[in-house]
């Protein structure tokens, strides 16, 4: 071991952690970016999302999709969103469309659930290194 | 070794790191004022015997932490085959028939534990090991590889004429990895405060990149259906908004980046498990499957992540008797093995009396602490950045820092106070961190505490560059 090199060539870094380093958005922090949707009541309470497709087999009543960019990943039915978001109706094809949702019919929420780990359990900011 | 107190000052030096990467230099206190986490100015010189002297240590330390994660491993009832098919769904591995379970690993994850432990050992992890039930005996798989690419030795440490001794092992998520490996060696060609030829102990970022090619080298051989070049995630909590993590983070990836591989940073809640396959996926969006992440580093402590909701999904998919379950770095033995204050009273079982317990200080579970231990570092077995350590002089206590931590319990560690260098706002105190880069010493970096205050290695600890035969 003694006859390997105790110290660097050189130290290269490429424009893209330097870029990071200026300041650069990190890819991750474009997600911050995109609207968390819910299917919700009149009350903003989140309910089943086969309420906000239109087959019309909807527990009966009127819903919404709420979306905002603030909305907690992975909350469950039953649950009341926080102020500041914005909805429209289940049915509104054109509002669909331009957020990217399928215009009609159910839309599916993936398989895939998210925000399943992270940020040690209690939102604060503490440094998971050491 | 000598602490040079005015060395040379770069002109714009916080303007110099922040362009490499050290974008969290200012650290504000909790009274309001900011404190600079990089020294410019002083700097610690070695002479090239002392710096031969911790790489011998750093590398018996590593033998000698083997030796103990063996050790620790042959203590859990889960590592015998007939056990975990026999008890598949009830409990075996308890405080006191579990080493383990005894520093509070939840039971789910020790097999995992246990496998990638093994890995890349034909004959201690076999296909029989892990498909328990028989179900893929068409198709046995050989022994799996499971990467581990860096860790840091704390050690004390105070010149020629002492021993380093091993404060602690951080095997599973050290940062200060971009000052040591950039930062402090792009001082060192900026100010030229040395002639000798080795200059500076720091190899890391070399290193570094032939770890990648290496480790990824040998998870192709035993994962042949991955592609040539299998893309790494490396994936940080986005909560710290200090920019510490990201920066430790993207650097890591900058050196896989460097060493050939496609690589993405992605954030901790954007790691998706499908609930269809129990598949890990990269996700983005709400409403697709992002694609299956095969490779991903971490910066996140494995005790934060198993008693999480995706624990028990993350480690259901590891067990897959056919290898196509993600491959996470650290593997999971790092955090329950080694990167823990556990590991230290184990080291003084295994060694306390033999010629390498030099290295160590005497240390023990809190049932086992000697009565007459009466100068102690009381250390939470799960603890980050000093959080919740005790120093006790004489059965006084010296100083203790705050935190949440100690739910699982504490060792008692000998009292070692670090070296004392006086400086202008007070005596700084060093602590050596030896850096290991896929097993073997490549490097260091040291952080300062000042004061009483800062014998206990905290956030707001100083990183002070180096260099080696200083004519300053």
């Amino acid at each position: 071991m003694t006859a390997r090199r105790r110290n660097t060539a050189r130290v290269v870094l490429s424009a893209a952690f330097l870029g990071l380093a200026a300041g650069g958005t990190a890819a991750c922090d474009s997600a911050d970016d995109d609207h968390t949707f819910y299917c919700v009541d009149q009350n903003d309470t989140i309910v089943n999302e086969d309420d906000c497709d239109d087959d019309g087999n909807g527990a009966g009543g009127f819903f919404f999709w709420a979306h905002s960019a603030r909305y907690a990943k992975g909350l469950k039915p039953g649950a009341k969103l926080p102020g500041g978001g914005s909805k429209f109706a289940y049915n509104d094809t054109a509002q669909r469309s331009a957020w990217g949702l399928p215009a009609t019919g159910r839309v599916s929420n993936g398989t895939v659930k998210s925000n399943v780990v992270g940020s040690g359990g209690d939102g604060s900011s503490k440094s998971s290194g050491g | 070794m000598r602490r040079v107190a005015h060395g040379v000052q770069r002109h714009g030096w916080e303007q110099t790191n922040a362009s490499l990467g050290l974008t969290y230099n200012a650290t504000p206190l909790a009274d309001g004022r900011t404190l600079s986490y990089w020294r410019e100015g002083p700097f610690y010189d070695f002479d090239l015997d002392e710096i031969l002297a911790l790489e011998q240590a750093a590398t018996t330390l590593h033998r000698m932490c083997v030796t103990a994660g063996d050790h620790l491993v042959a203590g859990c009832p889960r590592r015998d085959r007939a056990v975990r098919r026999e008890a598949y769904l009830s409990a075996e591995c308890w405080p006191d028939t579990c080493r383990l379970a005894k520093i509070g690993i939840p039971e789910y994850a020790h097999e995992q534990v246990i496998r990638t432990w093994f890995d890349g050992d034909k004959d201690a992890w076999t296909h029989s090991d892990k498909d328990l039930f028989g179900a893929h005996t068409h198709a046995p798989q050989g022994p799996d590889y499971s990467p581990s690419v860096y860790g840091r030795f704390d050690l004390w440490y105070a010149g020629k004429g002492s021993t380093p001794k091993l404060l602690e092992f951080n095997a599973q998520t050290p940062t200060a990895l971009l000052e040591s490996a950039v930062i402090q060696w792009s001082w060192l060609e900026q100010t030229l405060q040395t002639h000798h030829h080795e200059r500076q102990w720091n190899v890391v970022h070399e290193r570094l990149v032939e770890a990648w090619r290496r480790n990824m080298a040998e998870l192709r051989a035993a994962r042949p259906w991955l592609p040539e070049r299998p893309k790494i995630y490396f994936a940080y909590e986005t909560s710290e908004t200090s920019g510490e993590d990201r920066m430790n983070v993207a650097y890591l990836m900058e050196t896989a980046t460097q060493a050939g591989f496609p690589t993405e940073l992605i954030a901790m809640s954007q790691i998706g498990v499908d609930q269809v396959d129990g598949s890990i996926r990269f996700q983005q969006g709400q409403f697709e499957v992002g694609p299956q992440i095969d490779v991903i580093f971490l910066l996140y402590p494995w005790e934060w992540l198993w008693h999480e909701e995706g624990g028990r999904p993350i480690f259901r998919n590891m067990a897959d008797p056919t290898k196509r379950g993600t491959v996470w770095i650290e593997p999971p033995w790092t955090a329950a093995l080694w990167s823990n204050k556990g590991l230290l009273p184990v080291l003084w079982e295994l060694f306390g009396d033999k010629p390498e317990g030099e290295l160590l200080l005497p240390a023990y579970f809190a049932v086992d602490k000697p009565a007459a231990m009466s100068s102690y570092a009381k250390k939470p077995i799960w603890s980050r950045e000093g959080a919740n350590v005790e120093l006790v002089r004489d059965n006084v206590p010296l100083v203790a820092n705050p935190g949440e931590y100690g739910r699982e319990g504490f060792v008692y560690q000998e009292l070692r106070e670090l070296p004392s260098f006086p400086g202008n706002e007070g005596d700084c105190h060093p602590v050596l961190g030896v850096w290991m880069i896929d097993g073997e010493p490549a490097g260091l970096g040291i952080r300062e505490g000042v004061g009483v205050d800062g014998l206990i290695t905290r956030n707001d600890a100083h990183f002070v560059p180096h260099t080696i035969g200083s004519h300053l």
